[in-house]
């Protein structure tokens, strides 16, 4: 398998809080990763640094061997990364197809891409087609967070990073959500999964890293990961 | 309202529009035309702030660019009024772009004391310019002609500004709901999540600053011709801020909402002169009442995210079931 995205010995700050404290962790071709670590660890600070949300100070990040630092968000988005963020962030002023032609945002006017898209989220998943002209606050949890992750799929992304997208779902809804996302990998998108519910995020992922305050403390395959008794005390909550 | 009664009152709005030269008398059609280029400044402040959401405190400036560079070409080079068009709204959309690509970078607050300083600065130099006439301005701006006919009566400047308060009204619709409008709302709701969604922060509300500043001074080479005579006055930062109140008063972003507001904001002082010197404190003692009461605006724009969805989000969150989930998911994450 080839990498896709590297992260060299990445450093980010806010201000003069360092929440990355020298990061390196890569994604390969076709699979799911998944990054774990409990409240404050620097989970979300890594995707938004991916992104281009936050710049690194220091450190480098390479999509196919190519540096990506310092690039506009925009410009990362047309690279082929999609950050879905946390608390699914969906514009509840919008009705559902308007949310997922946000996401084909840099589709241009290829309308026939845009139309694709939302076909496909549509038969991914049905419940959106029924409601797609309802507007997005009025849906579940459930339902936009399914709406946040068709609206990051819209722009094509070869890697896909998703922000806690169980948080505060009913367990069978992130059972189903957790099954979508085990599809969309199977038909080619590489992910990068945050998930506090590590038990749901490794039975699904092929490695995992574990971030604590701002440093990887440990890497391995899911496996591995499941299977070790720390992890399992400090965040699978057995 | 239904898009019956929508269409309804659109049409006869434009009939009442169109015969008011008819049933009313002048001191009524001055006030009407006032309320007409109220319409056209404050459709273009409503790009930048309805859309954008960038707050603007001096967008006058443009209506004083427009204004000036009209007068200019015409009184000193003699040009025609119709050539002028061209030239003050290129020269507006690139002093909106000197002005804004510096600064839209920034946070909106400080934006808005940019473009405070900037009403102020294009004003001050006006006062100070020996070509803007300084603070006399600049007097006997010629009437323009079409053909052989020469606007030069109160019906013709009505007529005048009533199709370019048209053109301007569907120009802004048209923006809002394009593509590059959608881009504007994301960015106003969700700056970060558009961005992203692979939105160019920057260059989109570049591109919001710069059309309301070509409308602005549109609205100025207008003005220009029809008082045939322009000073600092008129470019104040009063006038700033009555524009960004006729917006703000009709619902920001949107378009029969920052009709209604420009119309009030020039109608309502004057149908309050009966009680002279308290008008203004009516009027404002009116606002105030409005802003407590109505926050979003008279007319709200479809895409409000005021109380009313902050409300539903909130309710779904306590739902029942999701409820559960969060103990659930604390209860792991002990
Ligand atoms: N916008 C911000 N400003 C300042 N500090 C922040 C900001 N966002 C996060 N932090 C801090 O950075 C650290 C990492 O946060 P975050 O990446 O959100 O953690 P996680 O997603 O793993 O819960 C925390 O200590 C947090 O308080
Ligand atoms: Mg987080």
């Amino acid at each position: 398998m080839s990498t896709l995205l590297t992260i060299d010995n990445v450093h980010s700050f806010y201000g003069k809080i360092e929440a990355l404290k020298g990061i390196s962790l890569e994604v390969r071709q076709g699979e799911i990763v998944a990054l774990l670590g409990s409240n404050g660890a620097g989970k979300s600070t890594t995707l938004k640094t991916i992104s281009g949300l936050v710049r690194p100070g220091k450190g480098d990040i390479l999509l196919n061997g190519k540096s990506i630092v310092g690039l506009p968000p925009h410009q990362i988005v047309e690279a082929g990364i999609i950050h879905v963020p946390e608390g699914r962030r969906i514009f509840a002023g919008l009705t559902v197809r308007e949310n997922l032609e946000l996401g084909g945002f840099t589709q241009k006017k290829k309308k026939d891409v845009i139309a694709a898209g939302i076909e496909q989220a549509f038969s991914m998943f049905p419940r959106l087609k029924e409601r797609s002209t309802q507007l997005g606050g009025t849906l579940s949890g459930g339902e936009q967070q399914m709406l946040a992750i068709c609206r990051g799929l819209m722009a094509r992304p070869k890697l896909l990073m998703l922000d806690e997208p169980s948080m505060g779902l009913a367990p069978i809804i992130v059972q189903e959500i957790m099954h979508i996302i085990r599809e969309i990998n199977k038909q080619g998108t590489t992910i990068l999964l945050i998930e506090q519910n590590a038990k749901a995020a490794l039975r699904l992922a092929h490695r995992g890293y574990v971030l604590e305050t701002g440093r990887i403390v440990m890497e391995n395959t899911a496996e591995v990961l499941r299977g070790d008794q720390s992890i399992v005390k400090a965040y699978l909550g057995a | 309202m239904n898009p019956l009664g929508k269409k309804l009152s659109i049409i006869l709005s434009l009939v009442v529009a169109c015969c008011l030269p008819f049933l009313t008398n002048n001191y009524w059609l001055d006030v009407a035309t006032l309320a007409l280029f109220y319409i056209v400044l404050a459709q273009g402040l409503n790009v930048v702030v309805g859309f954008a959401g960038l707050l603007d405190l001096g967008y006058a400036a443009f209506f004083a660019v427009g204004a000036y560079t009209t007068g200019i070409l015409m009184t000193v080079y003699q040009w025609s009024f119709w050539l002028t068009l061209p030239v003050s709204m290129a020269i507006a959309a690139v002093v909106g772009v000197i002005i804004g690509a510096p600064t839209l970078r920034l946070r909106s607050d400080y934006l808005a004391i940019v473009t405070l300083g900037f009403g102020e600065i294009i004003r001050i130099l006006a006062i100070n310019l020996d070509i803007t006439g300084s603070a006399s301005g600049i007097y006997g701006i010629p009437r323009p002609s079409i053909g052989s006919y020469m606007l030069a009566g109160q019906m013709d400047f009505y007529y005048l500004i009533l199709i370019i308060a048209i053109l301007a009204v569907l120009a802004v619709k048209r923006l809002g709901s394009s593509r590059i409008g959608r881009a504007w709302m994301y960015i106003r709701e969700d700056e970060d999540a558009a961005e992203a969604m692979g939105i160019n922060r920057i260059k989109m509300k570049l591109l919001a600053y710069s059309i309301g500043a070509v409308i602005g001074s549109l609205g100025g080479s207008v003005f220009a011709v029809k008082m045939s005579a322009i000073a600092p006055l008129s470019f104040s930062f009063t006038q700033s801020i009555m524009i960004l109140l006729a917006v703000v008063l009709g619902g920001l972003g949107s378009i029969p909402g920052v009709v209604l507001g420009a119309v009030l904001v020039i109608a309502l002082p004057e149908l309050l002169r009966s009680v002279e010197d308290w008008r203004y404190l009516i009027f404002g003692v009116a606002l105030v009442a409005m802003m407590l009461f109505r926050p979003q605006g008279l007319w709200p724009a479809r895409y409000d995210t005021g109380k009313d969805s902050a409300h539903e989000a909130d309710t779904l969150r306590t739902e029942g079931s999701d409820r559960d989930v969060q103990l659930d998911s604390e209860k792991c994450n002990a």
